[in-house]
Formats: structure tokens, C-alpha cells, sequence
């Protein structure tokens, strides 16, 4: 029974190991204390604690503006939402990196309404593929149809 | 005729009611009230002038005093990098600051230090660099070089390129610092002698900038790599960017600029070329 038991929790870590290694890095989960600075003095303290360091345009973050995060256990992408107070934000890892940027735009592409599908919208979106090393490999054009 | 005869009369009438005034001492009294007044007119009149100085003069002296910004780096682990306006380089170590004006002044260059740091200071003959800190003042003219000034070591200076000249600010002697040389400070005043060590290697290793526009992450990318060369173009040389490198290849560094500020790169040769 005790044999039985330790296998099972032996596969229980293997598996919670297993998924947080296929995590994205942004959803790494970091412990952070209750602290007060500038959002610029806040996510170096997550860097500080993970490892993970972050780039993004200073259009889009105002490093030197005050805030506050109350202590707890947050993914990444969650403490970089309360730091920066914006959760419309596009966080992702790439390599030991955080990379914040603003969400990409949809654009609505001309389509042909149909009488019997009237209502049909339409829309398309542009992806990157990237490769294994993040590298840029083709700009890709998806689009989206269905009936409102 | 009768009118001048009337005329007399009032005269002499007066003559004789001033002749009491003055008997009394009052024509005396109205003349030093006239006296006060006048004195208290000059007086307010030079009070404001001596105002208007004033003002004048505080305002010439902040005029001339340029507002001074401080970068202060609170992580140990990693540099913090600071283009200067005038294209000076400075690597701040781990707790440390620097203060610097916003605009240089038009005949040197004044910035103070608290820590440690290396300069790569651009070339300007007519606008000397000085660097103050807590036990020397440090002037250049263009070259790189390293200063320690924490807890654990006083004051220390190595240079790695150009000449620099210190001075000892408890007992204002001065003293030439070449390539190759580091001189310290003792009880018994600055002594020079030979680097031990490259002292620039330790701010590579991981770097951060904030803030900081496209081109001079650039500049400081290629200052550092013996690898691929990253350029940009004009028109995206004036963006800023926060991040930090931790001995990243130009090639990832190329990638996360790329997407973080959602440009492209090509590849040519040996060049990267961000646009």
C-alpha cells in the first residue's frame, strides 16, 4: 500500500514538473512580498526573483509611475498586470526574456455580404510563425468568418 | 490803488502769522515731516531696486546651475547604462547613482558619483568632464575608465583608455592617471600603480537600460560585441526602449528589439539591420 502510494505521488511530481517546464515563462509562478516603487523598481524585483527579464517600448509602460502590489503568489503575467495596471497587455516569454507589448489590432477585411448570410462578419489578423529560437520565419494573414 | 494798499495788508498779515508759526517751531515741524517723507520715498525706491537684483541674480544662478537628474541602480547583480547628452557612456554598478544635468553646460561637463561606475566619456577638448565624488574630483577629456568609490573601497580609478587627472579633495594634491594605471587613495594621500585586472569585463555581463533610445542600445550593443554589428534606421533611431541583456548574441538581441517594438531585421553579412 505504501509502495502503491509513494509511485503515486512520485507520477504527481513528474507531472507537475513536466507542466512547468511546458509552461510559457510568463506563466511562471513568482511569490512576491507587499511592496511600494515605481513600476520600473517593481518588475526588477520579479526579475529578481525569477530570472526573467523584461523588454519592452517605454511608449507603452511609464516606468516612473508609482504603484503598489500586495504580497502573494502570481503568474508573471499576473504581477505584471497589477504592477503596470493594464491588463490589455500582450505578455509572452521569449528565451529568459518577458516581452510586453500592446495587443495586435484587428482589422476588418473588405467581404462580400451574401443575401442568405447577411449578418456574416469578417475579420483577419496578422501572426508571426516564429521558429524554436524565436526567430522570425513568415508574416502570415489569418482570417475569421462566422455569423454574428 | 486801494487794492495794492489791501494787498500790503494781507501780506504783512501773513508775514505775521509765519513769523509765529516759526516763533512756535511749527514751520520747523512741517519741514522735517517733508524731510522723512522724501527719506522713506528713497528708501522704498532702493528697496526695490536692491529686490530686483536679488531676483535678478537668483534667477541668473539657477539659470546657470542646470536642473540635475539622478539614475540611481538598486540591483546588485546587474549595470544599469546611461547615454549622456553628450554621448558619454556610463556604467552604473550595482548600488550606485549618478546625478547629471539635463543639458551639459557650454564649458564642461559636471557629474557626481556615488559608487561605482566606468565612463566612456566622448571627446570634447573645450568641454573638459569632471566627475565629482566623495573623496576626489576627476576631470577628462575623452577616454574610458573605472571608478570605485563604495563602503568597502574609498576611492579607486583605473583607466583603460585616454588620461585622466584626480585630485585629492582632503589634501588637493593631483595626480595623471595613464593606461594601464589605477590609483587609490590612502590615508597618506593618492597612490599610483599598475592594473591588476581588466576592470570592464564586470559590466557586461548583464546590462540594463531604461528608457534608453534605439540608437544608443545600439551603440553600446556594438561597443561591447566582437560578433555581428546591429544598425538601425533614422527614422526608429529616436525610440526607447527598456531591457536588459544578459550575454545575449546580437542575434537574440536583434529578435527581442524587433518584436518589442514591432520592427523587422535583415541580415547582411555581418550587419543586422533593424528597421
Amino acid at each position: 500500500m505504501g509502495r502503491f502510494f509513494k509511485s503515486y505521488i512520485l507520477v504527481g511530481l513528474l507531472l507537475m514538473y513536466c507542466a512547468t517546464a511546458m509552461a510559457d515563462g510568463a506563466d511562471r509562478i513568482v511569490q512576491m512580498p507587499k511592496c511600494k516603487g515605481t513600476v520600473y523598481q517593481l518588475l526588477e524585483k520579479i526579475t529578481e526573483k525569477t530570472g526573467m527579464m523584461f523588454i519592452y517600448d517605454s511608449k507603452i509602460i511609464n516606468n516612473q509611475k508609482r504603484t503598489e502590489i500586495k504580497k502573494g503568489t502570481y503568474s508573471i503575467r499576473l504581477a505584471v498586470c497589477e504592477i503596470v495596471g493594464n491588463t490589455n497587455l500582450d505578455i509572452k516569454s521569449i528565451g529568459n526574456h518577458i516581452l510586453i507589448t500592446l495587443p495586435v489590432t484587428h482589422t476588418a477585411a473588405p467581404v462580400r455580404l451574401r443575401k442568405r448570410n447577411a449578418m456574416c462578419i469578417s475579420s483577419s489578423r496578422e501572426h508571426c510563425l516564429t521558429s524554436r529560437h524565436a526567430s522570425r520565419l513568415k508574416q502570415v494573414r489569418l482570417a475569421y468568418r462566422g455569423r454574428q | 490803488m486801494n487794492r495794492n494798499l489791501y494787498n500790503e495788508k494781507t501780506d504783512e498779515a501773513w508775514n505775521k502769522v509765519y513769523a509765529k508759526l516759526e516763533r512756535n517751531g511749527l514751520i520747523e515741524q512741517q519741514h522735517q515731516h517733508h524731510a522723512v517723507g522724501a527719506f522713506m520715498k528713497w528708501g522704498i525706491a532702493c528697496a526695490a531696486v536692491l529686490l530686483c537684483i536679488i531676483i535678478s541674480a537668483v534667477y541668473i544662478t539657477n539659470m546657470r546651475t542646470p536642473q540635475m537628474l539622478t539614475q540611481r541602480n538598486d540591483e546588485a547583480s546587474s549595470t544599469l547604462v546611461k547615454t549622456l547628452e553628450d554621448g558619454s557612456v556610463v556604467y552604473l554598478a550595482g548600488n550606485s547613482s549618478l546625478q547629471y544635468p539635463v543639458h551639459f553646460q557650454e564649458n564642461k561637463r559636471n557629474v557626481i558619483l556615488h559608487g561605482n561606475a566606468l565612463f566612456d566619456v566622448a571627446k570634447n577638448k573645450t568641454r573638459p568632464f569632471f566627475i565629482d565624488t566623495k573623496y576626489a574630483t576627476i576631470e577628462v577629456v575623452g577616454t574610458s575608465f573605472n571608478i570605485k568609490s563604495n563602503n568597502k573601497v574609498s576611492f579607486e580609478l583605473s583607466v583603460s583608455r585616454g588620461k585622466v587627472k584626480v585630485t585629492d579633495k582632503k589634501g588637493g594634491n593631483n595626480i595623471l592617471v595613464s593606461v594601464g594605471e589605477t590609483v587609490m587613495l590612502s590615508p597618506h594621500g593618492l597612490i599610483l600603480r599598475q592594473t591588476k585586472a581588466a576592470q570592464n569585463g564586470q559590466y557586461n555581463n548583464c546590462i540594463r537600460f531604461k528608457d534608453e533610445t534605439l540608437a544608443n542600445i545600439i551603440r553600446v550593443i556594438n561597443m561591447a560585441s566582437t560578433g555581428a554589428k546591429l544598425r538601425t534606421v533614422p527614422e526608429q533611431a529616436s525610440r526607447r526602449l527598456t531591457v536588459s541583456f544578459s550575454n545575449d548574441t546580437p542575434d537574440m538581441e536583434a529578435v527581442l528589439i524587433s518584436e518589442a517594438l514591432n520592427l523587422r531585421y535583415t541580415v547582411n553579412g555581418n550587419v543586422i539591420t533593424i528597421r
